[in-house]
């Protein structure tokens, strides 16, 4: 209804000079006008205003009075056909005792809550809340049958929000749809996807388990594992280690003063200090051990560097250990064979197709080349030195030689394990390479167990290391002892893998299988776990628990107890989906009810998944579900909403979709409740991008332009130009400017007033914008705009919503003006009257004419003369809102209007200048329809003092539409519910 | 369950007054068909918003059948199975100055409630037979159209009045299915889920009862109309179960047509009107019949309706538009094109129905299919006598071409009709809407 001070109508054009008549006054007027039909005996179409005794007893029913407004103000009573007609004096003695006695009783019960029909989930609501609860958004409500209207014109209103059995089974299969698509796991839980999972088996989820962790912790891990070799800060590690060893504090506290990860130190210190039988961890254990005692810390630092270059090497593995490059200063080339550390059993090697290389590439078999070198020197080619022969004849002595006196190639020697051959050779020979093979034949070569390498350096080098870091351990194909070292190599590289791939892939690879990791640099699900954000903490085990049940039960190898470990997870994670559905917590009772129907589906079904979509289904078409539910107090007349229907109240009231996790955290500990949280909240969730679903179900609704570019109809054939895209693109522009203008909290002003608007390429070039500029990033460029556009009534939205199929309507848009915009209520339209198009004087007189002598019938005057003028002023707009100096019949256009009073203004610049004097009204009617909206039922006469409030805050904070919004969600209205 | 009550009703009033009324008799005339041999009837009612132009509407008799007027043309090779009905109307529609929503009872008879919120309107006729027969057949009845329910408010009412004829409850109504594609699908659900489904219904229904005790006076009663529906859903599926599991009916006549024979509609809302009104014809007939349901409602277009009629050859402007012809010729001759092509694809359909022969006779003579509007003149949003033709012999029951003018007698009452009809379907009801008694000269 419309609880405007009723005199604004009349004060618009004409003025009124009557007070507050009483109820003496108005009593008088009644028995002459009103008792003959309504009065005790006859009760004309049952309405009785005779039986009552003084304004009290009247205003009981103030509803009925609220109606007697509603027909006197548009002469709907008396008939017309009546004899007795009231005068102006006693309509305007009745009306304002009305006005008055209604504002008394508005008064008496201010911010009455009302009734609220318990209201259904609109078709927007359903989609959007279904959006919110499964992240995918499937706009199912598109089958459904469109909502109506109601209370104040919005959907929202739960009197017009029916269930039908068609309905019903729209919504099963909706659900069915939803929960097509959910993909359900004992211990990742429910999550969507936009395609249907459906039906599937124990392998197949098994695949996307693996995959869907891999990819997860591939996205998660990366941040915490070091990259490249430096990020390990190895010799840090191994101080702090060496440190804590000799007492200077807990690992925890070296690892923050050395800001060192506190987990990989406790790993290495775990490392370094259990006992191993592994020879390789020895290699760099055993040196660390050897650190020098505190005092001399230098070369506590010289030995961690050797021990982390030796790490190093380990990781890197040393490819080039058969050749060595002549370094700065090395004149020497050394051939080393370790033993490994295990003794020299059968540890016969032989060297062979030994080859230098000189310069850049000429090679030379290294006893030709020893051959010819020794041959220069003989015979004096080169000065020769003694010690240089010397060298070069005891390196060519080794040709043939073998330690056991086996065989041996002809260009080579064999040698025992450990065994170190210094090799000089001339400054021009720049490597060394050469093969090493063990000596299969010898009868312990089973036992065998050797590394070579050969490298560069001094004459004397430090004796090799039993196991020498990096290089290929050697074994005989038939050998005993091949398998300990190569499990301890193994674990080594399990270890310290050599690339942080490497790292992750284990770390997936013992997460997948729920094994401890027993690396360094590594985070078991645990440790992950406890440094990812909070919603995420629990992932890791949970997909541990994945995998394993779906292992065990890919192999038939799942038991009774995993079953019901699996069952019970299922039971979990749907009720906790189920609060989400009820936006409540569930009660006991529910709780069992959720976990009996999936223990009912499951036997019919003989799939896990499968009964849960089936409780996912029943979930979608329950009624805590379908309707805002608000469990009243019933032995109160009035009682406050408990926090979680306040949550959905206002989720619904300001994203027409479910509360998100802060809001049910604020529900869930009570705080919500508190002004000041309340508050904070509005402005959050204002300023989330889901408030835009306000522009189009508020605005939309209110100002008509929701469904705009579905169901305007503009003849094709007249204009070819209103294309769906450009359609479209209008849709786009009001629906954003109402977006950004809530978004923004721009002030409510801007609807009518705004000098910007939002603009795409083509809009710009329908309303004949030359300069326009598109911001590529976005579909819409905001824009400047001047007269005669800017605010909606630039709008080709609304211009065009507002046109008849063939042309542009004064008369419509006046009325949309009148009674959308600024809220007067007009009579209905009389019968019997052609619209424009059809007065038989197309061509004859301009348009304006036209309608003017349409006016002259007195039964249209009356209204028209109301309704025409700021249409006038628009009809530079064509039906599809380009701008034009001409009509349709090349006549120039007068956009001039003149009102009764007659005031007079031109265009669109004037109009909104004119309905810049009734901001009061624009802003009345603004609050009424954000009121109605909000609390999804009529605007009624307690609404009145609210009303005042919000127009007063939004007066206090420059109009911004947040302050309209605040005084409604701090009203007594939107806080409590009337039970009775 | 108002079913439930409605049969309980009649069983009562047969226990204590039988041979007294004369009701009874038509009741023993017009039973539903005997169990056995014959096709059943079939209801349906085809609603045009905005009215007529009086100057071409309705017959005349003639020596040699009926004389159609211009606008009724399109039905001149079906004159025999159709009864012009003129001068009925809703004596207790609501008055008031307001041309529309309170003449949208035409089903129901009952005062339209002047109401943006607590809309109430009455059970409609053919929901009422739903209520009583539906459970014959698969589906209980078929609601179509082929705009949306309308959003908002206007002059005090909520605007889905102009886009529902068809109620379930005095205020409840029925949605209309406006998408071909999803209308044809529900002739072919399949039941694939139909065993889960009555599971879950099973289960939100105890859910439901068991909260609505916590609930004030208020929301209860909006949670009937879940429960209720979630019942009646129920019920529906339980014996589209039962059809499923048997060979025939169960009455033993079985359908001619056993297969769908149009193509399965696009999923998109058509783009052209006339392929949009003709589509949903369609799938009316189809359901027809397959027998799928015997009552069908079809409104080509709201009341008050904005459909662009521009594609007619020389008309400009939508359907209420041109209702407003303000009695100047040319606009009368593009609101009478209007007028002659809805009754155009309705008398398509009719001769479809004709065309399908069901052992003997024609699905169309098997039926009783009412043309309708809430207003006669549009222009002058009168609605004291509204425009009806009735089609079909109503499996024997109805004489047909003949005209039966009430203009000048003293009970003019529309409902008067539907108790006809719904005597004819079955289903008797003492009263229904405003009236008492039934129509005469009808077989």
């Amino acid at each position: 209804m419309k609880v405007s001070c009723l005199l604004t109508v009349s004060a618009f054009f004409t003025a009124s000079a009557f007070g507050q008549p009483t109820w003496e006054q108005v009593v008088p007027v009644l028995e002459r006008v009103c008792w003959e039909c309504h009065d005790d005996a006859v009760q004309e179409g049952e309405v009785d205003l005779y039986s009552f005794d003084g304004e009290a007893e009247a205003m009981a029913s103030h509803h009925l009075w609220e109606k007697v407004v509603r027909l006197v103000e548009n002469s709907e009573m008396p008939p017309a056909d009546e004899k007795t007609q009231p005068s102006e004096e006693e309509r305007e003695v009745l009306l304002g005792w009305i006005d008055g006695a209604l504002d008394r009783v508005a008064r008496r019960n201010a911010g009455d809550p009302g009734h609220i029909t318990m209201r259904r989930l609109t078709n927007t609501e359903y989609d959007n809340t279904l959006r919110d609860l499964t992240g995918i958004d499937l706009g199912l409500s598109q089958n459904f049958a469109r909502d109506a209207g109601g209370g104040e014109g919005f959907t929202n209103t739960g009197d017009v929000l029916f269930v039908s059995p068609e309905q019903l089974e729209k919504y099963l299969d909706a659900a069915r749809e939803v929960a097509s698509r959910a993909s359900i796991f004992p211990g990742t839980g429910i999550d969507f996807r936009e395609e249907p999972v459906n039906l599937r088996g124990v392998s197949t989820m098994t695949v996307e388990i693996d995959s869907k962790l891999r990819s997860w912790y591939f996205d998660r891990l990366g941040p915490f594992l070091p990259q490249a070799f430096e990020e390990l800060r190895v010799s840090d590690y191994l101080f702090a280690c060496w440190s804590h060893h000799h007492g200077k504090g807990e690992l925890s506290k070296l690892a923050k003063v050395e800001q060192l990860d506190p987990v990989f130190l406790e790993n290495w210190w775990r490392f370094l200090t259990k006992e191993t039988s592994n020879p390789v961890f020895n290699t760099i254990r055993a040196p660390w051990h050897a650190l020098p005692k505190p005092g001399n810390e230098t070369s506590v630092k010289q030995g961690i560097a050797a021990i982390e270059k030796d790490l190093s090497i380990w990781m890197s593995r040393n490819d080039h250990a058969g050749e060595a490059e002549r370094a700065d200063g090395g004149e020497w080339f050394h051939l080393c064979v370790s033993d490994m550390g295990d003794g020299a059993k059968g540890d016969f090697v032989q060297w062979s197709k030994l080859e230098v290389v000189i310069g850049r590439d000429k090679r030379a078999p290294l006893f030709d080349y020893l051959v010819e070198q020794i041959s220069i020197r003989e015979n004096g080619k080169v000065e020769a030195d003694k010690t240089e022969l010397d060298r070069l004849r005891a390196t060519l002595a080794l040709r043939g030689t073998h330690p056991d006196g086996g065989e041996h190639p002809e260009d080579g020697f064999a040698v025992r394990a450990p065994s170190q051959i210094a090799i000089w050779l001339p400054a021009e020979v720049r490597k060394l390479r050469g093969s090493a093979n063990l000596w299969e034949a010898h009868s312990d070569s089973e036992f065998a167990s050797v590394q070579t390498q050969i490298i560069t350096g001094g004459e004397k080098i430090p004796e090799i290391p039993g196991l020498i870091p990096g290089v290929r351990f050697k074994f005989a194909s038939k050998s005993k002892v091949s398998g300990d070292f190569l499990r301890a190599h193994k674990s080594m590289s399990h270890k310290f893998p050599g690339s942080r791939a490497g790292r992750m892939e284990l770390t997936g690879h013992y997460m997948r299988r729920n094994y401890t990791p027993d690396g360094v640099y590594y985070l078991n699900a645990q440790q992950l776990g406890e440094r990812l954000p909070e919603h995420e903490r629990d992932l890791p085990g949970q997909f541990a628990l994945d995998q394993r049940l779906l292992y065990l039960a890919s192999r038939n190898m799942i038991r009774e107890k995993e079953v019901e470990r699996w069952d019970n997870a299922l039971k979990n994670h749907l009720t906790a989906f189920a609060e989400r559905v009820y936006r409540r917590p569930l009660t006991e009772l529910e709780r069992d009810a959720i976990g009996a129907y999936y223990d009912k589906a499951y036997p019919g079904i003989e799939n896990r998944e499968e009964a849960a979509r089936e409780v996912i289904v029943r979930l979608l078409v329950s009624s805590p579900f379908l309707f805002k539910t608000e469990p009243p107090e019933s032995d109160k007349l009035e009682s406050a909403l408990d926090p979680w229907a306040l949550a959905s109240r206002l989720s619904y009231f300001l994203w027409a979709s479910m509360p998100d996790k802060e809001l049910r955290q604020a529900a869930q500990d009570g705080s919500l409740l508190q002004a000041g949280v309340l508050a904070s909240q509005i402005q959050r969730m204002l300023a989330d991008s889901k408030s835009q679903t306000l522009a189009t179900e508020f605005g939309g609704q209110w100002l008509g332009f929701r469904d705009f570019s579905e169901e305007t109809n503009i003849d094709p054939e007249l204009f070819p130009e209103f294309t769906e895209s450009l359609r479209k693109s209008m849709q786009g522009e009001v629906t954003r400017f109402f977006a950004e203008l809530i978004a923004q909290d721009r002030p409510v002003t801007d609807i009518l007033h705004a000098n910007y608007t939002y603009l795409d390429q083509r809009l710009a070039d329908h309303y004949q914008i030359t300069n326009f500029k598109p911001n590529t990033e976005d579909t819409f460029t905001r824009w400047q705009i001047d007269e005669p556009r800017g605010g909606i009534l630039g709008m080709g939205a609304i211009l065009a919503g507002t046109a008849f199929p063939d042309r542009a309507s004064p008369v419509r848009r006046g009325d949309w003006i009148l009674t959308t915009v600024l809220g007067y209520e007009l009579p209905p339209v009389p019968a019997d009257v052609p619209e424009l198009e059809n007065d038989g004087l197309v061509g004859k007189l301009p348009l304006r004419e036209r309608l003017e002598k349409h006016r002259d019938s007195a039964s249209c005057k009356g209204c028209h003369s109301r309704i025409d003028p700021p249409g006038f002023a628009l009809q530079n707009f064509d039906a599809i809102g380009r701008w034009s100096e001409v009509d349709s019949e090349g006549k120039p256009i007068n956009a001039t209007a003149t009102l009764v009073n007659g005031q007079s203004f031109i265009g669109p610049a004037g109009l909104k200048e004119h309905l810049a004097g009734q901001q009061s009204d624009f802003l009345r009617q603004f609050c009424t329809k954000l009121l109605g909206y909000a609390l999804g039922r009529e605007v009624i006469i307690t609404d009145r003092p609210l009303l005042e409030k919000m127009e007063s805050d939004l007066a206090k904070s420059d109009f911004r539409f947040s302050g309209a919004v605040r005084a409604i969600v701090e009203s007594r209205q939107f806080l409590n519910r009337r039970n009775h | 369950m108002k079913s439930d009550l409605r049969s309980r009703r009649t069983f009562l009033r047969g226990l204590g007054v039988t041979m007294a009324l004369p009701w009874m008799e038509s009741v023993k005339t017009f039973a539903a068909t005997a169990p056995g041999s014959e096709a059943p009837r079939r209801l349906g009612f085809v609603f045009m918003g905005n009215g007529v132009n009086v100057e071409h509407w309705g017959a005349t008799q003639g020596a040699d059948g009926l004389k159609l007027k211009n606008s009724l043309r399109p039905l001149e090779s079906i004159k025999d199975r159709l009864t012009i009905i003129q001068g009925l109307g809703n004596q207790s529609a609501f008055k008031t100055p307001e041309g529309h929503y309170g003449k949208m009872n035409v089903l129901s008879g009952l005062p339209v409630k002047r109401t943006t919120t607590d809309i109430e309107l009455g059970t409609s006729v053919d929901q009422l037979a739903a209520q009583a027969i539906g459970h014959e057949t698969e589906i209980g009845s078929l609601v179509l159209g082929t705009q949306g329910g309308g959003g908002g408010t206007e002059a005090g009412y909520a605007t889905l009045y102009a886009g529902h004829i068809s109620w379930s409850s005095p205020t409840t109504p029925v949605p209309k299915e406006i998408y071909p594609r999803l209308a044809f699908d529900r002739l072919f659900n399949s039941g694939e889920h139909r065993q889960r489904n009555r599971g879950i219904l099973d289960s939100v229904l105890a859910e439901a009862k068991s909260l609505q005790k916590d609930l004030s006076v208020h929301d209860q009663r909006k949670l009937d109309e879940y429960l209720t529906s979630v019942r009646e859903l129920e019920q529906r599926m339980e014996k589209a179960e039962q059809l499923s599991k048997t060979e025939t009916n169960g009455h033993g006549w079985e359908a001619t047509v056993t297969e769908p024979n149009i193509p399965r509609p696009d999923a998109v809302l058509p783009k052209s009107v006339e392929e949009h009104m003709r589509l949903m014809f369609d799938v009316m007939v189809l359901a027809y019949q397959m027998n799928k349901t015997r009552i069908a409602t079809y409104m080509m277009n709201n009341d008050l309706s904005n459909v662009d009629y521009g594609f007619l050859d020389g008309v400009r402007g939508h359907s209420h538009g041109l209702s407003h012809h303000g009695r100047n010729p040319e606009n009368m001759a593009m609101y009478q094109k209007m007028n002659e092509f809805n009754v155009g694809l309705w008398a398509d359909a009719l001769k479809k129905m004709d065309e399908t022969d069901e052992g003997g006779r024609s699905l169309l003579d098997n039926s009783m299919i009412v043309l309708l509007s809430s207003l006669m003149d549009g222009n002058s949003h009168d609605a004291t006598q509204l425009p009806v033709v009735l089609a079909g012999r109503g499996g024997g029951s109805l004489k047909g071409g003949q005209v039966l003018d009430f203009t000048e007698k003293e009970n003019r009452r529309l409902c008067r009709l539907h108790l006809s009809l719904l005597d004819r379907m079955g289903v008797t009801e003492e009263e229904f809407g405003d009236a008492e008694t039934r129509l005469e000269g009808l077989s």
